[in-house]
């Protein structure tokens, strides 16, 4: 078989020949392509328009939405510790005042020796301005250094020396250092005593709710021995 | 533009993955927002107010001795997150509503908290609720919530607190029990039959 059907190659075809010529105007012409414009809605148009993609947009618009929602996080949580420090500072005022009531404690049948007095609210607040004294002890050091320069809190041993001419300065910083000494200790012991009222607090209330629970009215004194503690049911260790 | 498109759509579901699961991890942390009461403070006679969080206990934990009864406290509040008591007593009823109530109440029907007891008191108006949020077998955090018609007190104590333990300190360190139970059982109780 003629492969001019194909390729026009080999033996024309007569019958072949005569359909080309009846059909040549319409063979194929390049040409370039030319769609035409449809008549869209315009919300189509716009959706189907080249280059107009809005999820890039989209996705950068949403990661900024939850940029700004963390950050927002982050800074309600940073108030809410904030908030939590000057409560603290302002018990301690409060704890501050203790000796006194403890000297009316006599008066009081010794009931509320531990319940701190309202805080004035005036007193709290001037505790605002007040830098937080409750630092760790490694802190301490940097916050020394901060206030008196690095040259201050050098060992003693250096300061002891005789050669040195800060030796003028050793007495000063010293007493500087053992005042922040004592009141970091003062602090701890407030501390201190702010969590043993919280924690009694919260036994108290634990046992009152379990013994109410049974409708038990035992109520175990100052004095009693904790060798009976009320045993809480969902403890699975005992 | 299709690539850049197709990475946007891709990092935003991932950030969008990566919130939800953190959302709930921070909602559940344990920590009830009690500071809406403080407005009682100014009604109140008396008010107990410790708010403790995790560096302060830290740095209380190195004043606590080593006798028995402070390795107790040492050991109870190791690895807790905070310890947060407000204790309003008033001097009239009603000087508290029960909206108040209610704030702590709704943070506390959130996922994972489990009401433990609940004792409701028509004869004296008492109300204790027991709440403790888990994580797996492990108490997470601890709420209580007492209520009575002088006096209201909210503990919310965050971290794996053992229970049973911090019942016992109740009577010890030389401190006086609450008065609230002191009062109570100074009033005439009722005869059993």
């Amino acid at each position: 078989m003629s492969d001019y059907l194909w390729d026009k190659s080999g033996e024309p075809d007569a019958e072949v020949e005569r359909l080309e010529e009846l059909f040549k105007d319409l063979r194929y012409q390049p040409r370039e392509l030319e769609l035409p414009l449809l008549e869209l809605p315009l919300n189509a148009q716009l959706a189907h328009a080249p280059g107009r993609n809005y999820w890039p947009g989209l996705a950068a618009a949403a990661l900024i939405l939850m940029g700004l929602a963390g950050f927002w996080l982050v800074q309600h949580r940073g108030e809410e510790v904030a908030q939590s420090n000057v409560v603290a500072q302002a018990n301690q005022a409060t704890q501050e005042t203790q000796p006194t009531r403890e000297a009316n404690a006599g008066e009081d049948s010794g009931v509320r020796v531990n319940a701190p007095q309202k805080v004035d609210q005036r007193q709290a607040d001037s505790r605002v301005e007040l830098p937080r004294r409750q630092a760790l002890p490694h802190m301490a050091v940097r916050r020394r250094q901060e206030l008196v320069g690095p040259q201050m809190v050098e060992p003693k041993t250096k300061e002891a020396s005789p050669d040195r001419p800060e030796v003028a300065d050793v007495g000063p910083q010293r007493r500087l250092e053992q005042q922040r000494e004592r009141e970091q200790q003062a602090e701890g012991l407030r501390a201190k005593e702010e969590l043993m009222l919280a924690l009694q607090v919260a036994s108290t209330k634990l046992n009152h709710a379990q013994r109410k629970a049974r409708g038990g009215t035992s109520i175990p004194g100052p004095d009693s021995k904790p060798a009976a503690p009320a045993r809480i049911p969902w403890n699975k260790s005992r | 533009m299709k690539q850049i498109a197709f990475l946007s759509l891709k990092i935003f579901a991932l950030s969008l993955v990566l919130t939800c699961a953190a959302l709930p991890a921070w909602a559940q942390n344990g920590k009830l927002e009690i500071s809406g009461l403080d407005h009682l403070a100014a009604k109140a006679s008396e008010t107990v107010d410790v708010n403790m969080d995790e560096h302060l206990l830290q740095m209380t934990a190195k004043f606590l001795g080593k006798d028995p009864d402070e390795a107790k406290i040492k050991e109870i509040i190791a690895g807790l997150k905070g310890i947060y008591v407000k204790n309003f007593s008033f001097d009239n009823e009603g000087d508290y509503t029960a909206g108040d109530i209610e704030a702590i109440r709704s943070q506390l029907r959130g996922p994972g908290w489990t009401k433990f007891i609940q004792v409701h008191s028509r004869r004296d108006g008492d109300n204790v609720e027991v709440y403790i949020l888990t994580l797996g077998d492990q108490i997470q955090s601890l709420a209580i919530l007492d209520f009575e018609p002088k006096e209201l007190t909210v503990v919310n104590i965050v971290g794996p607190v053992d229970i049973d333990k911090l019942s016992q300190l109740e009577g010890q360190f030389g401190i006086p029990d609450m008065d609230l139970d002191v009062e109570r059982s100074n009033k005439p109780q009722p005869k059993k039959q």
